[in-house]
């Protein structure tokens, strides 16, 4: 028993292992397959803040491009007026100009601002010096000293060399078609693309949902040849969107539901079988002790009997005068011994034929027999009983009825019935058996005149040791077990027992059993009752 | 000569009942009060008969008879074996270790001599 429950309780934790490693595998997985997402989000973030990096770069040069060619093909030649550059700036939409000599000092400015005339810009600003070395010059942010709005200038080389001039150009981002291009890079909720100098100011810039308390996903770009940086933000709930918010717990969920599920269906077979094995452990004892209550009936049967070989055997011998004469008076006293040592022989009797009956080895000798001729024997040896009662005893029954009975099994179930109508008949009652054949049946009938027995007592009155309240208060001795004796008897014959009454009328009982039936069927029904 | 019967308990009180019973009908009585007593005083005393109880001291009623089978001057005596287990198993397994009948306790005499005398007319 012990290796079988360490079997199935290895066997338990293998399976439940096994089940939290597969529930462990499908979270990880599920995980994995979460960060992926998120992951391919951030990368696709980060590539457009690049695209838009990308943009900025191309339009600028591509700016600068166009002003070097346009400025070249227009300011080439001779000193360009005041007027023509004017034109020119405005035909641009640039909202500043200046145009320096290969020195880097102003020779136009727009807006007109005379006192500048001359004065060596390059000194000052660097896109301008770095326009002087050939390079595409991209300003700071500088504030527009005419409208107050920031700008940017880009400033580019051109010319011949010998005259060389530096073209300038301020636009206002916010203004160039870079916004707008910002405004349709980022296609998520909430992001904020912004394009700052090298000082960290802003260049331009898309609204955003500034000073948010999210936790911000940021990427960077910077610019090259240009001192720029790209910079996208966006909180991390938005871009996380689709693998966050609820959807995000949905695998979680899953996992939960999967784990409480295996978990229940574990818990409920564990449980089923304990109680099984429960209900095991107890049919085991329930067996053993049937078992044992059977072996202590046989036990005490057989104990009891070797001090009644003695009481019998000697008190025989007193009451036959072996031992000198005995008065009046000590043969009844002894006789009183000797009927209270038959009814102790009768109890024991009565157990061991029982325990045998319920261990199946209740053996029937079935022989033809003369029913009427055991019915009469059984009546004489009651008649002094029913003598003393003053009970009448009658038989009524045919010549013969013969049957294939174990005879001396039927004259044992005809005496209980019969001593036990006796007992419960008053004086000047009477006892009747009526011993038939219907069909292929033959029935005794017991029926006497007695106290009879109520109709809740009748369903129990072939329990063992049940006695009837009236047969305690009228002191009626008995064990209880005679009428249990005849019920196994008749049944073990094929046949049964009922019974019918009416308080202070009587009691019938009626006894069937086969008559014709063959001996290996009742045979079988033999074992079939000791089952 | 009156015929000699072996009767073999290890209750003292059943000895002697028995012997007063076997007495009245003339019959000699030895006794013995364990299986191996039993074989001893069989072979010495040679009995017409044995009275045997099963549940004995020093082997049982049921080795007392297979080594009386298996003793020449001692397997043709007819065994009636005088028991309290009188369970039908126990008495059928009694006639097939080959007694010659089974009496139940409490003796009934009338009982136990039909099965003496049965038992020493067939032997």
């Amino acid at each position: 028993v012990d290796a079988t429950s360490a079997r199935s309780r290895a066997a338990w934790l293998g399976g439940a292992l096994l089940v939290l490693g597969l529930l462990a595998g499908f979270a990880l997985v599920l995980v994995h397959s979460q960060e992926r997402s998120r992951r391919e989000l951030e990368q696709r973030f980060s590539l457009r803040a690049s695209l838009a990096a990308r943009f900025v770069q191309t339009y600028v040069r591509e700016l600068a491009d166009l002003e070097r060619r346009q400025a070249s093909r227009d300011l080439a030649g001779a000193t360009v007026s005041e007027g023509d550059f004017d034109r020119f700036v405005g035909t641009f939409g640039f909202k500043a100009a200046v145009l320096l000599d290969d020195q880097g000092r102003a020779l136009h400015v727009y807006p007109s601002r005379p006192a500048l005339r001359g004065v060596n810009l390059a000194d000052r600003y660097l896109h301008l010096r770095r326009a002087l070395r050939g390079d595409v010059g991209v300003s700071s942010v500088v504030l527009s000293a005419a409208r107050g709005v920031p700008i940017v200038a880009v400033a580019v080389q051109y010319g011949e060399p010998g005259r060389r001039r530096i073209f300038s150009g301020a636009f206002e981002p916010g203004s160039a078609p870079i916004a707008s291009y910002l405004r349709n890079v980022l296609p998520i909720a909430g992001s904020r693309l912004t394009v700052t100098d090298e000082n960290g100011n802003l260049v331009v810039g898309t609204p955003g949902t500034a000073g948010t308390e999210e936790e911000l996903f940021v990427a960077e770009q910077e610019l090259t040849g240009i001192p720029w940086r790209v910079t996208a933000s966006v909180p991390q709930s938005n871009l996380f969107e689709p693998v966050s918010g609820w959807t995000r717990w949905v695998p979680w969920f899953v996992f939960g539901a999967f784990a409480v599920a295996a978990a229940i269906v574990l818990l409920a077979v564990r449980r089923l079988g304990q109680q099984r094995a429960a209900l095991a452990r107890r049919n085991l004892e329930l067996q053993k002790l049937d078992r044992l209550k059977d072996e202590l009936i046989a036990l005490v049967s057989h104990e009891l009997r070797t001090p009644l070989t003695s009481i019998h055997g000697y008190l025989d011998l007193v009451l036959e005068g072996r031992t000198g004469d005995l008065t009046a008076e000590q043969r009844e006293f002894l006789a009183i011994v000797r009927r209270s040592a038959d009814r102790l022989l009768a109890l024991v009797n009565d157990l061991l034929f029982l325990a045998q009956a319920e261990a199946g080895m209740l053996k029937l000798t079935l022989e033809p027999a003369d029913l009427v001729a055991l019915a009469e024997e059984s009546l004489q040896s009651a008649r002094p009983n029913a003598d003393a009662a003053g009970v009448e005893l009658e038989l009524d029954a045919p010549d013969s009825l013969a049957v294939e009975v174990d005879g001396s099994r039927i004259v044992q179930l005809l005496d209980n019935l019969v001593s036990n109508a006796i007992k419960f008949t008053p004086s000047g009652g009477h006892v009747r058996v009526l011993v038939a054949r219907r069909a292929d049946r033959a029935s005794i009938v017991v029926s006497d005149t007695g106290m009879g027995i109520s109709a809740e007592d009748q369903a129990r009155i072939f329990s063992r040791f049940f006695r009837t309240a009236e047969a305690g208060h009228e002191a009626i001795q008995g064990t209880g077990l005679g009428l249990t004796i005849t019920k196994t008897i008749a049944e073990a014959h094929g046949g049964s027992i009922t019974v019918a009454s009416e308080p202070g009328r009587g009691t019938r009982f009626t006894v069937e059993l086969p008559v014709g039936a063959g001996r290996e069927q009742r045979q079988q029904m033999l074992q079939e009752v000791a089952a | 000569v009156s015929q000699k019967i072996l009767i073999v308990d290890d209750d003292e009180d059943i000895r002697r009942l028995l012997n007063m019973r076997l007495r009245t009908q003339e019959y000699q009585t030895v006794f013995a009060s364990d299986g191996t007593n039993a074989l001893a005083i069989a072979r010495r005393e040679r009995p017409d008969l044995v009275l045997l109880d099963l549940g004995l001291p020093g082997g049982d009623g049921f080795s007392v008879m297979e080594r009386m089978r298996h003793l020449a001057d001692l397997q043709m005596t007819p065994v009636v074996v005088v028991s309290a287990r009188v369970d039908p198993m126990t008495k059928q397994l009694a006639l097939e270790a080959g007694a010659a009948a089974f009496v139940g306790k409490p003796v009934d005499k009338d009982e136990l001599f039909a099965a003496i005398d049965s038992a020493l007319a067939a032997s």
